[in-house]
């Protein structure tokens, strides 16, 4: 009985660690941190404890359930650095063949510019540290601007506990002739649970491509809770591709909120391949202005008890906006996949042309899929449609392929590549595209092993 | 202390008396007081002269539903509804009687006229009472005002071995066949209006087609005998026994008043191997005045169950009533090869307000589902579809095809689209489209420009938009549903 109470004490559970934790960063931040800043994460302390961590209760985390990890106990900080080897190979690993584009490396969270290839001219753009940036006293104004933390509880929890992540600004008129890729590498000794907070802000006619895909280098798990805050300004272009490819000890959950002002448009394309055990993505696309452009393209592979969840919404606040949406999913064996998107069209958002496209393709029996494709329409002059389906490989195409000579495992690779084109082909950067293609190839050929 | 005893002790007698006057007496009582407890459920099972196992299951039924607590996922705002001010017993003839025609709402009299009702059939729908010495006249059954015709459909059915009877009967004459299904598709534990159904059901119907019956026409609350008021907490049962076939119409395509705000009926299917039942309604239950107050609040727990193999149940419904219409008519494909359609048209406009939709549950093998919903706004209308189709591991091929589309007429009203698609067997094919839209401007166009004025022209384009729900209708109530939707839309445009 005494031994148990001693065990209970030892592990506390995510939730208690989460909150202590903000006690101690908190006492840390009061000394450097504005006093409206640290209001901020008192209020978003208070709004993590009113919801706990979300149960499969919670409509909106109905097929995620997150109990299997919170078992595991994590360190809120990492406790030692990675050597440069392990860096240097990471960011290798992640390089992607014949890409000429720029680099951001951050480490457990930490910009490490001895790592980076930053473009030189510096007229154009601000690269900073968030963690030197919070003590600004305008920072805390701009934070969670058009995040409602109440709706989500482990946005609110990074709001409270964040110390550091990159800050980017791209200038007026300003446009990147390369694309960044951010490399994010992680690792530590011990298991860890990070809560990076990214903020991108691309000004009045900016445009720029940004690439970010991650590596974990050591064995233990990861747990990353991270926030990302997008806002695209008038007639500003941003185009953001974000590799999730994994190990299984990694979970993640993602929220990334981009607001779009007038004219200006958002790509985003969200490729999730295996392994990583977990990976919860939350994309809300606030559209506040007229005239604006959205596209959404999502790839999701998934196999073997891990699971992938796509979060998505599409805000219509202002009229003649158009937003385009389509993910695709390939479930393979023992793999759990869920979306869930939603199109919400206010009542002065007339004009509004809405488009919503989820196919999975379930390639072995013991797959899963939840999709949940919604409307909320309150305007009358629009054109909304979305559309689901679940299906497997057509037979006839299948026997088409093979009555050719081409091997069974050479068919389902094939077909599926056709069935991800829709998505693929929309990359534009030729060097990313060849990359991503030969990912989904590789993942097929390892599943039929 | 000596003060808290004397206290109990009144509150004591107090609840002894009550009970002494309310449940125990004799005397014929034609409303049982407001409120819900444990005596009130048993004090209408034993009017009903009910057997032990059914006062038993009423009683967990309200047990469960005191547990459970109100619902919360819906998309509207869920109105105050205060349980113990409903009476869960009355008599027939509930209803405020009118003296004359002239008493009677002359908005509704004109539907009535548009429609083409007689009018002995408007006073029983307007619930007007005339004094000359005839009995009151209660519910639907009456509108086809004959006892003979229904006398003699009754002896044509049972020639068959069709058993059509209202619930309450079937309890008395059939025990075992009620027994043996009733709570089977929709347990007492479902929801909380479910429960407070199995709790308080009034009465309803209760069918049961033998093996390899035909049932040789549209069976409806129309033709029943016995109907007495079957009041808001209805309760259908209909078991369609192997090869079996039987259509089943509820509802009304006149506005219909009713006192009682709150409705939660239950209907349970049950189809066995070869089976197939077909069950349509229409729905017009008063919408409230234009600023949705006092308009019905219709919440109801539809589920069919395809037991057998190669069975297939069928929902239809055109909804345009009621100031809240929420239900989600549902099929459980059990059997192998078995079939589940839903085909549904709603109706909003004013403050009104509609959840609705399906829930498929495919578990057999090479089992088919179809769903057709189609939703029209206007005014302040609040439309919304909210779909489940789920796949089960074991159900091998299974099909699905579901068409959601949305009407839009006016900027000030909703629609809005929840489909649920859950599969786990990789050789399903499951496909969900939805559309919102306005009508056309250059649909209307044309026709201004043949001379037809704009309200026909959107009277025109809505029934063409409904068409293939309307189509799954037993031709007669097809008609009347038609005029029944351009009568709702109209004074909408424009």
């Amino acid at each position: 009985m005494s031994q148990q109470v001693v065990e209970n004490s030892n592990s506390l559970s995510l939730k208690d660690s989460l909150v202590k934790e903000f006690g101690l960063t908190y006492s840390k931040n009061q000394a450097s941190e504005p006093e409206a800043l640290l209001q901020k994460r008192e209020a978003a302390l208070a709004a993590f404890q009113q919801a706990g961590i979300p149960t499969t209760k919670n409509e909106e985390w109905r097929f995620t359930n997150l109990a299997p990890f919170l078992k595991d106990s994590y360190q809120m900080q990492p406790t030692g650095c990675l050597s440069r080897e392990q860096i240097e190979q990471a960011i290798t690993s992640a390089q992607v063949k014949d890409l000429n584009a720029y680099r951001l490396v951050l480490v457990n969270g930490v910009i490490d510019f001895s790592f980076s290839n930053l473009p030189e001219n510096k007229q154009g753009w601000t690269l900073q540290s968030v963690a030197e940036l919070k003590a600004a006293p305008a920072f805390a104004a701009v934070l969670n601007a058009s995040l409602p933390i109440e709706k989500y509880p482990f946005a609110a929890i990074n709001t409270a506990c964040f110390t550091d992540g990159f800050y980017l600004e791209l200038n007026r008129d300003f446009s990147l002739d390369k694309p960044l890729q951010i490399i994010h590498v992680y690792g530590d000794q011990e298991n860890l649970f990070l809560q990076p907070r990214n903020i991108i802000q691309v000004n009045r006619g900016a445009s720029a491509e940004v690439l970010e895909s991650s590596v974990l280098v050591t064995g233990q798990l990861l747990f990353v809770n991270g926030v990302t805050e997008i806002q695209v300004e008038e007639n500003a272009h941003f185009k953001h591709a974000h590799f999730q490819v994994g190990e299984q000890q990694e979970r993640w959950i993602m929220h990334t909120q981009v607001r779009q002002l007038r004219d200006s448009r958002y790509d985003n394309y969200t490729l999730t391949l295996p392994h990583a055990d977990l990976v919860r993505n939350n994309l809300n696309v606030i559209l506040d202005g007229p005239n604006t452009e959205t596209h959404l393209y999502g790839l999701y592979m998934v196999e073997d008890k891990h699971l992938v969840d796509n979060h998505s919404l599409v805000d219509h606040r202002h009229p003649n906006c158009m937003s385009n949406q389509l993910y695709k999913g390939v479930i393979l064996d023992g793999g759990k996949g869920v979306f869930n998107g939603k199109i919400y069209v206010h009542r002065p958002a007339q004009k509004t042309n809405a488009f919503q496209q989820n196919n999975n393709l379930l390639f072995s029996p013991n797959g899963t899929i939840n999709s949940k494709p919604q409307l909320e329409i309150y305007a009358d002059d629009v054109k909304c449609s979305h559309g689901s389906t679940v299906g497997q490989f057509d037979e006839e195409a299948l026997f088409y392929l093979r009555s050719r000579g081409i091997g069974a495992e050479t068919a389902h690779s094939l077909m599926v590549t056709a069935f991800a084109f829709d998505v693929t082909n929309k990359i534009e950067n030729e060097a990313l595209r060849a990359h991503i293609e030969h990912l989904i190839e590789k993942t097929i050929s390892a599943a039929q092993a | 202390m000596a003060n808290k005893e004397k206290d109990e002790d009144i509150l004591e007698q107090i609840s002894n008396q009550e009970y002494e006057f309310g449940f125990t007496t004799d005397i014929e009582m034609d409303v049982l007081p407001a409120g819900l407890n444990e005596d009130v459920i048993r004090f209408i099972s034993q009017k009903k002269n009910e057997p032990e196992w059914l006062l038993e299951w009423r009683l967990k039924g309200l047990h469960t539903f005191e547990r459970q607590a109100m619902p919360n996922w819906q998309n509207f705002e869920m109105p105050e509804v205060d349980f113990q001010a409903i009476s869960y017993y009355a008599a027939p003839k509930n209803k405020k009687k009118l003296g004359s025609m002239d008493e009677v709402d002359p908005e509704l009299l004109a539907t009535f006229e548009k429609l083409g009702i007689p009018l002995n059939e408007q006073k029983i729908l307007a619930g007007v009472e005339e004094l000359e010495g005839e009995k009151p006249q209660v519910a639907v059954d009456a509108v086809f005002d004959s006892v003979s015709v229904a006398t003699t459909f009754k002896a044509e059915l049972s020639k068959l071995g069709i058993i059509f009877s209202s619930i309450s009967e079937a309890v008395q004459t059939h025990p075992e066949l009620v027994r043996k299904y009733l709570g089977t598709v929709v347990p007492y534990s479902d929801n909380k209006f479910a429960s407070l159904n199995t709790a308080a059901f009034s009465d309803g119907s209760f069918v049961y087609i033998p093996k390899g019956v035909r049932c040789p026409m549209e069976l409806s609350t129309y033709f029943r005998i016995n109907t007495e008021n079957t009041g808001q907490f209805e309760r259908t049962l209909i078991i369609a026994d192997e090869g079996a076939y039987v259509s089943y119409l509820e509802g009304c395509t006149a506005p219909k008043r009713d006192e009682n705000q709150l409705h939660a009926a239950i209907v349970e299917l049950i189809a066995m191997d070869n089976a197939e039942i077909k069950y349509s309604t229409v729905q017009n239950w008063f919408p409230g005045d234009k600023e949705g107050k006092g308009g019905i609040y219709n919440f109801v727990t539809k589920r069919g169950a395809c037991r057998g193999k190669n069975s297939k149940i069928s929902w239809t419904q055109v909804e345009t009533g009621s100031a809240i219409t929420w239900k989600y008519p549902s099929v459980i494909l059990q059997g192998d090869n078995s079939v589940g359609e839903f085909y549904s048209v709603a109706v909003t406009k004013n403050k009104q307000i509609a959840d609705t939709g399906t829930k498929i549950y495919h578990l057999g093998k090479n089992t088919r589902s179809r769903i057709i919903s189609k939703g029209i706004s206007a005014g302040f209308g609040q439309n919304s579809y909210r779909g489940l189709v789920q796949v089960g591991p074991k159900a091998d091929n299974a099909r699905n095809f579901t068409q959601c589309d949305s009407l839009l007429i006016g900027d000030l009203c909703g629609a809005h689209t929840f489909p649920y698609i859950e599969s786990k067997n990789n050789t399903a094919t499951i496909e969900h489209e939805a559309t919102t839209s306005k009508i056309g401007e250059d649909q209307i166009f044309y026709l201004n420009q043949r001379g037809i004025d704009t309200e026909q022209a959107v009277a025109l384009i809505v029934n063409g938009y409904a068409r293939e729900v309307l189509n799954q209708l037993p031709m007669e109530f097809a008609v009347e549903a038609q005029k029944l939707l351009s009568l709702t839309l109209e004074g909408s445009v424009g």
